[in-house]
């Protein structure tokens, strides 16, 4: 367990944190309270039965009573206030941890998929809560719990605390070794459990070809060569819990006839009342019905700091400076809109994506990369976002080298299309809305209208106010695609930046979307990864990037010309198929 | 209680389960027997008769001893029959999953066969190591400690048996709101993930429009709601503490109150006030958890029976007949050929007729989702058409045995799926007794040569861990290189070169058209090299075939083709 770890999630406790610790001491207090005086409590009763004295037994009765009716009341008050301020802390934890994500630069988000980090939003925070809620509290109740016990038998006899503190040591030790037993077998079974699933993960998608090639028996014994070994961890498992059960059985029932046996030895001697041998017998049972849960608890820090080690990291990661305010980035007259100067990217050492790319965009061009899937088309683009920074060379925007500027100022000037476009659970209006926070409804209404989607929005019952469900699954994908074309025309950026979709989209949303974006091309400056001819044929210039090279660039009347160009021979093999074939 | 007779049917070693419950019987026994041995030991303490006090202990002491071995016995016992008992379990239903008819397994999603491998498998030991100890040990020490406690006062224990309804009832009643906030606490938490999960998954959009803000304010919003409802939640349970407290205790002071009377009275030991005392706990424990127990109980039968389904599900026709496919000129022939997919209404194929000749070449080809791929099925006895005959191979299919059929025709599958093993494993699973040299010879024919060779352990690169290192497009030549070599009469390709670039595609089709002279191949594709290449042409719309040609014919006289690769023409070579 790392203290800077759990000290630092104390921390979003904030001003709650000394009714945090006030609650958490008093639950604990008052849970040991009840042990000891229950304990002392029949120490009296059976003394006065058995010596017969009905005054003391009528008296300690409502003692009792009025001790537990105190119990009763204090007791879910701090009980209130504890839970009140972890789940004040767990909101504070979820929110800083939610604000760190999104801060986080983009390659994190393509390195994981997102999955990584949205089991940290939930399940880490989850376990790191526990630390606060049964971690602490189970570990505070029981120590002070064990401590009030052994100082109760130490007053009455020594060597009663002795035996006592000598099983609840022994307890401690065999839980911690059996949690760290466990976690390691757990791990085994858990990784052997992992493969095996993969395997009928294999089975079940391959079935086709599995049948075809009468492939069955093959994977079968496969499957069960690794069965086997799911099997053999388990009963390497099966093996050391049988043997805790004994330990435990040995611990907490030897622990209880041993101390009574003491006790009731000492009672013979006259050393001590009968009463009091039965006292020591009930303080060690509600002791070891505590420690019942201690392998729990050593677990559970286990796992809480472990959730805890996980969040802080990504807290800790380095941040993306995305700048202040919304101010947009101005774009020099007279210098190219877009430069790329000897720009070299490579993802991972070694592996380079984009080898020495210079090019350059005029204000107002419409300029079209094309090449073979995997060339580094999309990466262009993502460097131009900020998303990535260049390994080799400069990136001009403007006129203004984006390496001093702030991400947030860069994609300010910047509207961005990627290839499988997203919408937000929300509204028609709130997603568009999203290219300029506070726009008016009039502005959202024109910025549906170039975009081609008015007539679908007021086609619908609720109009602007139709959700489109989360990722936008309630709509169409032609339906997706305009609107997030809206909300990039609503962002009135300078520089537009699209990267079309592979899939085809229905011929009548194709159409409109290029209506749109011609209209638009006419006062901005356009950047398009293309997958169509359509796009392309006037553009102001075609780059043709294959192996993270420029291997081509000019118009397309010029680029068709090339002989056995690398434009050419992509145009031709289009045309193989076309209706008069050409001869190869 | 049939899902269980279900379970002991499928699990070996049953002796061991019937270990495990002596075991807890035995155990639930001894319980009261110490709690006897205690009342014993404290009365000759309090009479003062060492001797009875000494023997007692030592009696104590065994059973203690006894006690720890029947833990352990149990433990290994339900564990062993479980762990081997679910390895039986898994193998059985993978190996029935293995051969299951593949309209079955299309009606689900794989996933849901993983979860009941994985989920469900996991209630099942659950079940048999953890609730089903619950659910006897429990009752069975609550039964006797009734039993002994009515033997040692029955005026006590009347008056605890009429306590204890009252505090488990109240405890019901009082969880009622606690189970509702708790509820609306994971249905607002809910929400608040789902804002993260847009979030992550829309992150380009959120970092190209600065939505930073906008987000943290709905994820905020949605938290503080959420936190609202954890306080209340802690409320509800901490009103619930203070009531379980009070009836927690209620029967333990009203005993000690009672019995403390009776025993100055001398109606009752002190030995035995103290043994009420402790088998309080287990007749007031098993009553306030058995509805828990019961529960679980019951979801993990649903559990176990979701597994235990799979065994019943319809496998694959058996049986059949082999016979010699060199006879007859015609290699595939669909006569007035329907058929619907049972999860779907509409018909995937509808009165398909058209017969390919032994040595034709010829392609598939139409708009995606009109049915192609489902040929391909039918031909290997994937699904049975519902109306019409097709006849393979020189025989109706439906008596060819499908595995001497699926021996004699081979698959080029779309998604490029490899099996586990090293790659030469995966070609020459095509013909298991070929040398390693036909093994390059069909890889260098699917231009697979040269990048295997490049691997870092070239033909003996295990697939599984260079997955991830290979493309889609060597994938393909993979599948290439294994259906070659298997050298069948018949040789389906569903899109085999769909991520292939269309320079390797023009060669391994060159290379394709030398080594396959002779054979029937039946393409479906939409590449328009593969399609200019063939014999023949089958148009394909709605289910049924529209047209079939050469390639010239075609685009003369048919619209369907026409408007397949007008819209092609469109679309810029990958």
């Amino acid at each position: 367990m790392k203290r800077g770890a759990f000290g630092r999630l104390l921390g979003y406790m904030r001003e709650s944190l000394p009714a945090y610790i006030i609650a958490l001491l008093s639950v604990s207090v008052l849970t040991a309270g009840m042990q000891v005086y229950g304990a002392h409590f029949t120490r009296m009763m059976l003394d006065a039965a058995i010596a017969g004295d009905t005054a003391l037994l009528s008296s300690g009765l409502q003692r009792l009573t009025l001790v537990l009716l105190g119990v009763v009341i204090l007791m879910p008050h701090a009980n209130h206030v504890f839970l009140a301020s972890c789940a004040k802390a767990t909101g504070n934890l979820r929110r800083d941890v939610f604000a760190g994500v999104l801060g986080l630069p983009f390659m994190h988000f393509e390195r994981e998929h997102g999955g990584g980090l949205l089991s940290s939003l939930t399940n880490d925070i989850h376990e790191a809560e526990q630390a606060y809620m049964n971690t602490v509290s189970g570990a505070a109740s029981l120590g002070i719990t064990g401590l009030a016990s052994a100082a109760y038998l130490a007053l009455l006899e020594w060597r009663l605390a002795a035996f006592a503190l000598a099983v609840g040591g022994c307890t401690l030790m065999v839980k911690s070794l059996q949690a760290r037993r466990l976690r390691v077998m757990g791990r085994e079974v858990q990784d052997a459990r992992a493969d095996l699933t993969s395997r009928l993960v294999d089975i079940l998608t391959g079935t086709r070809v599995i049948r075809a090639f009468n492939a069955q028996s093959l994977l079968l014994s496969d499957y069960e060569r690794r069965s086997v070994h799911v099997y053999r961890a388990s009963m390497k498992r099966v093996r050391w819990n049988a043997l805790f059960a004994g330990s435990d059985a040995l611990l907490k029932t030897g622990g209880l006839v041993g101390i009574l046996l003491l006790g009731v030895w000492m009672a013979m001697q006259g050393i001590i009342t009968i009463g009091a041998a039965v006292a020591s017998l009930q303080l060690l049972w509600g002791v070891s019905a505590l420690s019942a849960s201690l392998g729990g608890v050593i677990a559970g820090v286990q796992s809480s700091m472990a959730a805890a080690d996980r969040l802080f990291e990504l807290l800790d990661a380095d941040k993306e400076s995305v700048g202040e305010g919304n101010d947009r980035l101005p774009l020099k007259q007279g210098e190219p809109a877009i430069e790329f100067r000897h720009v070299s990217f490579q993802y991972e050492p070694g592996i380079p994506v984009l080898h020495d790319i210079s090019l350059h965009v005029e204000p107002g061009q419409l300029v079209a990369i094309v090449g073979p899937s995997g060339g580094g088309k999309s990466t262009v683009l993502k460097l131009l976002l900020g998303f990535y920074r260049p390994t080799q060379g400069q990136i001009l925007i403007g006129g203004q080298d984006s390496s001093d500027c702030p991400a947030g100022r860069i994609r300010s000037a910047m509207a961005y299309m990627p290839q499988d476009d997203y919408l937000f659970a929300g509204t028609v209006a709130e997603n568009i809305a999203l290219g300029c926070p506070g726009a008016s409804p009039t502005a959202i209404a024109e910025a549906a209208r170039k975009a081609g989607v008015d007539d679908f929005i007021a086609a619908m019952e609720m109009g602007y106010n139709t959700p489109v469900g989360e990722g936008g699954g309630q709509v169409s994908g032609g339906q997706r695609e305009r609107i997030a074309l809206a909300r990039a025309i609503l962002k009135d950026a300078p520089i537009l930046l699209l990267d079309e979709p592979t899939a085809a989209l229905d011929e009548q949303s194709q159409l409109l979307v290029q209506q749109a974006i011609e209209s638009l091309a006419a006062e901005r400056t356009v950047l398009v990864v293309a997958h169509r001819l359509s796009t392309i044929e006037n553009a102001d210039r075609i780059v043709v990037i294959a192996d993270g090279r420029i291997v081509e660039t000019g118009k397309h009347s010029q680029l068709i010309k090339l002989p056995d160009g690398a434009y050419q021979q992509m145009y031709r093999h289009r045309r193989t198929a076309g209706v008069q074939p050409v001869s190869h | 209680m049939r899902v269980l007779g279900r379970i002991l049917a499928v699990f070996p070693r049953r002796a061991l389960l019937g270990v495990a419950i002596m075991a807890l019987v035995a155990l639930a026994l001894l319980e009261i027997a110490i709690n006897h041995l205690l009342r014993l030991i404290l009365d000759s303490a309090v009479a003062g008769h060492m001797e009875a006090a000494a023997r007692s202990m030592f009696a104590a002491g065994g059973i203690v001893l006894f006690q720890i071995l029947l833990q352990w016995l149990q433990a290994r016992a339900a564990g062993t029959y479980s762990e081997t008992g679910l390895r039986v379990l898994r193998e059985k239903v993978v190996g029935h999953v293995a051969f299951l008819r593949t309209s079955a397994l299309e009606e689900k999603h794989s996933g849901d066969y993983i979860s009941r491998l994985t989920n469900d498998e996991g209630a099942i030991r659950q079940f048999l190591t953890g609730t089903l100890r619950e659910a006897i040990f429990a009752p069975l020490a609550a039964l006797g400690a009734l039993i002994y406690l009515s033997m040692v006062s029955w005026q006590l224990t009347l008056v605890c048996l009429v306590i204890l309804p009252i505090t488990v009832v109240g405890a019901m009643i009082l969880s009622r709101p606690l189970d509702f906030t708790a509820t609306q606490y994971q249905q607002r938490l809910a929400l608040a993930n789902a804002v993260a999960r847009d979030a992550l998954r829309g992150m380009a959009v959120v970092k190209a429009y600065a939505l930073n803000q906008v987000l943290t304010r709905r994820y905020d919003q949605e938290v503080n709601e959420s936190v609202r409802s954890a306080t209340a939640m802690g409320r509800h349970q901490s009103t619930m503490q203070g009531f379980s407290l009070v009836t927690g205790l209620a029967p333990f002071i009203i005993c000690f109150g009672l019995g403390g009377y009776w025993v100055m009275a001398g109606r009752l030991s002190p030995g035995s006030l103290l043994v009420f005392v402790g088998l309080l706990n287990h007749l007031a424990w098993p009553l306030s958890t058995l509805p828990q127990v019961i529960g679980r109980m019951a979801q993990e039968m649903v559990s176990a029976a979701r597994v235990l389904d799979i065994l019943e599900q319809a496998k694959e026709r058996e049986g059949g007949s082999v016979f010699d496919p060199s006879s007859g000129k015609t290699m595939i022939a669909f006569r007035d050929v329907s058929f619907c997919h049972e999860s779907r209404r509409e018909r995937t194929l509808r009165t398909l007729t058209f017969s390919i000749g032994t040595g034709e070449k010829v392609a598939l080809v139409g708009p995606s989702g009109c049915g192609k791929s489902t040929v391909l099925d039918l031909i290997l006895g994937f699904h049975e058409p519902d109306e019409g005959d097709i006849r393979v191979l020189g025989a109706p299919l439906e008596e060819w045995e499908l595995g001497a059929l699926r021996d004699k025709v081979a698959l080029v599958p779309q998604d490029g799926y490899l099996f586990p093993g090293t790659i030469s494993d995966n070609i020459a699973l095509g013909d298991p007794g070929a040398s390693f040299e036909r093994v390059i010879a069909a890889a260098q024919a699917a231009e697979a040569h040269a990048f295997i060779m490049g691997l870092p352990g070239g033909y003996e690169t295990d697939t599984g861990e260079a997955g991830g290192n290979l493309s889609a497009g060597q994938r393909q030549r993979i599948c290439i290189a294994r259906a070659l070599l298997k050298g069948s009469p018949l040789i389906l390709f569903d899109e085999p070169t769909s991520a292939l670039d269309y320079s390797v595609e023009a060669k391994v089709t060159t290379n394709l058209g030398k080594i396959l002279a002779g054979k029937t191949i039946l393409v479906v594709t939409h590449r328009p090299g593969i399609v200019a290449g063939v014999d023949r042409i089958l148009v394909m719309e709605h289910g049924t075939i529209v047209d079939s040609g050469t390639h010239a014919q075609l685009a003369e006289r048919c619209s369907a083709f026409q408007r397949l690769y007008s819209r092609e023409r469109q679309e810029v070579a990958r």
